[in-house]
């Protein structure tokens, strides 16, 4: 497939090696004329890291559930530059006009700000945050806390609202939550000493917490607990092996598996916490 | 004294979904240093017409509306969260990270040297380059919309011709003195 690199908005050819520093860019091509952002670029030694493989798997269960996470497609990027990835994925840009939580919280914390907006913005937020929250919890989701840009407002052609939620790739227990602060809070990797039944709390904006609908996680929650196993069994072994190590795959099966029925109590108590909500 | 200083162009895209979709500046952000001396200065476009026009949708303008207090922040933000030990690519680096949907950095100037007297010059000479660049900017982004036009329906070529005096409020502010040590000696 054939890929124009460094589509930013409004950009063409080229772009400077310094784009995306953690290591994505926006890309299209002339067969599909839409806009996609292509990651990852570095790349991670070892058969544990499978960034693209988390993004997809987890895309793909939210589909199965209704959450706002992009479409991804798995991507072999051949032309990719020497030492970068080549297993990469791409998440398709949904909406005309989006901006990230950082510049949309402030109508969140202070409605008089502006309540046309406010409005517009609360349209969405309960109902896709607790969607989102559910999904996080069941991928141990480690990225979501108030991270200003992994989760994006957007305006689709007729300016409705939808929040879209981000950026998956150490999900599912990468190694990244060997990371002290998440050890501390009893954040395992999946793949040592079935590290997935750690019940954590998913780190997610407090201010969404506050507005989540309670109906709607409860439903969610529903939904995962429900998920057939036979689903997860496909959607994860759909994998090709060079962007899933057959051993991670097995583990991957038995956390979401595992999983499904240990998080109803932490995320209720983690809502018992955050007050507000319906 | 001799400024070195860089810009950055941020640009408003209409359609992120449309990889042919228009964008237009709206913002132009000058990060630059001197021995002891720090400076920023930025100008936006003032979003009136553009909402009046049915172009902005009220967020779109609500944003662009706020464009300067939000360059300011980024530029205090980027330059205390480290101490002072960035350098100017490294804040406009950080800001082009930090913008990557409907409002992005378009464009990042080389870095260049100017020769000013003393700190109230560098801030004089801020103001201006800010507006020159922004002016620039979308005088190129018109011409080229105004190309692409000819093949299109008229109602549907959307920009606006250079904005007149007085559409590009400024702000320059005094940043502490930063800078990340070693670096690669330019010549200029
Ligand atoms: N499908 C998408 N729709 C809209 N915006 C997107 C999409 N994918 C990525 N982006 C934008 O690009 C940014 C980077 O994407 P993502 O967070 O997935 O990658 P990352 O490797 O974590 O990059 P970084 O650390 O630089 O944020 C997002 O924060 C978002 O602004
Ligand atoms: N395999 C790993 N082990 C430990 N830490 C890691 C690993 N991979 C990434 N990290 C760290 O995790 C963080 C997030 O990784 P990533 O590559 O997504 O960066 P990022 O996209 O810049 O983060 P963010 O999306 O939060 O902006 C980085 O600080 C990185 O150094
Ligand atoms: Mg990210
Ligand atoms: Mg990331």
């Amino acid at each position: 497939m054939a890929v124009a690199y460094g589509s930013q908005p409004g950009r063409r050819g080229t772009d400077s090696p310094r784009e995306g520093e953690a290591g994505g860019l926006y890309v299209t091509r002339d067969a599909v004329p839409r806009r996609a952002y292509l990651k990852p670029r570095k790349r991670e030694h070892g058969p544990f890291g499978c960034r693209a493989a988390r993004e997809k798997i987890v895309a793909d269960l939210a589909r199965d559930l209704g959450v706002a996470v992009p479409p991804v497609l798995l991507f072999v990027r051949h032309d990719a530059p020497q030492g970068e990835e080549t297993s990469c994925c791409v998440s398709l840009v949904l909406y005309g006009r989006q901006f990230p939580w950082h510049q949309i919280k402030r109508w969140v914390e202070d409605p008089t700000q502006s309540e046309r907006i406010m409005e517009l913005v609360m349209r969405d937020l309960p109902v896709s945050a607790a969607r989102a929250l559910v999904l996080n919890a069941w991928v141990m989701q480690s990225e979501h806390g108030d991270h200003p840009h992994n989760i994006v407002f957007g305006l689709d052609s007729d300016g409705g609202p939808h929040f879209v939620y981000l950026d998956y790739a150490l999900a599912l227990g990468h190694r990244f939550v060997d990371d002290p602060h998440f050890r501390a809070l009893g954040w395992r990797r999946w793949k040592d000493e079935e590290g997935w039944k750690a019940p954590v709390t998913v780190p997610f904006p407090p201010l969404m917490l506050q507005h989540v609908s309670r109906s709607e996680v409860d439903a969610t929650l529903s939904r995962v607990e429900d998920f057939p196993e036979g689903e997860v069994q496909a959607v994860v072994g759909r994998i090709p092996g060079d962007y899933l190590h057959e051993q991670e795959r097995d583990i991957l099966i038995a956390g979401l598996v595992g999983r499904r029925r240990l998080i109803r109590a932490p995320l209720e108590r983690q809502l018992m916490g955050s007050g507000g909500g319906t | 004294m001799r400024l070195r200083y860089q810009t950055a162009v941020v640009s408003f895209c209409l359609d992120l979904t449309d990889p042919r979709g228009y964008s237009i500046p709206v913002g132009v952000l000058l990060v630059g240093q001197s021995e002891g001396l720090g400076v920023a200065a930025a100008t936006a476009l003032r979003t009136d017409r553009l909402v009046t026009s049915g172009f902005l949708d009220p967020i779109s303008s609500e944003i662009i509306g706020d464009l300067l207090a939000l360059l300011q922040a980024h530029v205090n933000e980027a330059i205390q969260a480290n101490d002072g030990n960035v350098d100017v690519s490294d804040v406009l680096l950080s800001l082009r990270s930090s913008l990557r949907n409907s409002l992005y950095v378009s464009s990042i100037s080389p870095e260049q040297c100017e020769e000013v007297a003393d700190p109230i010059g560098a801030q004089t000479f801020a103001t201006g380059s800010v507006l020159r660049v922004l002016r620039s900017a979308i005088i190129t982004s018109s011409n080229q919309l105004r190309e692409r036009a000819a093949s299109m329906e008229e109602d549907e070529a959307p920009y606006l011709l250079e904005p007149p005096p007085g559409y590009l409020p400024t702000a320059s502010w005094p940043v502490p003195p930063f800078g990340a040590g070693l670096r690669d000696s330019h010549p200029c």
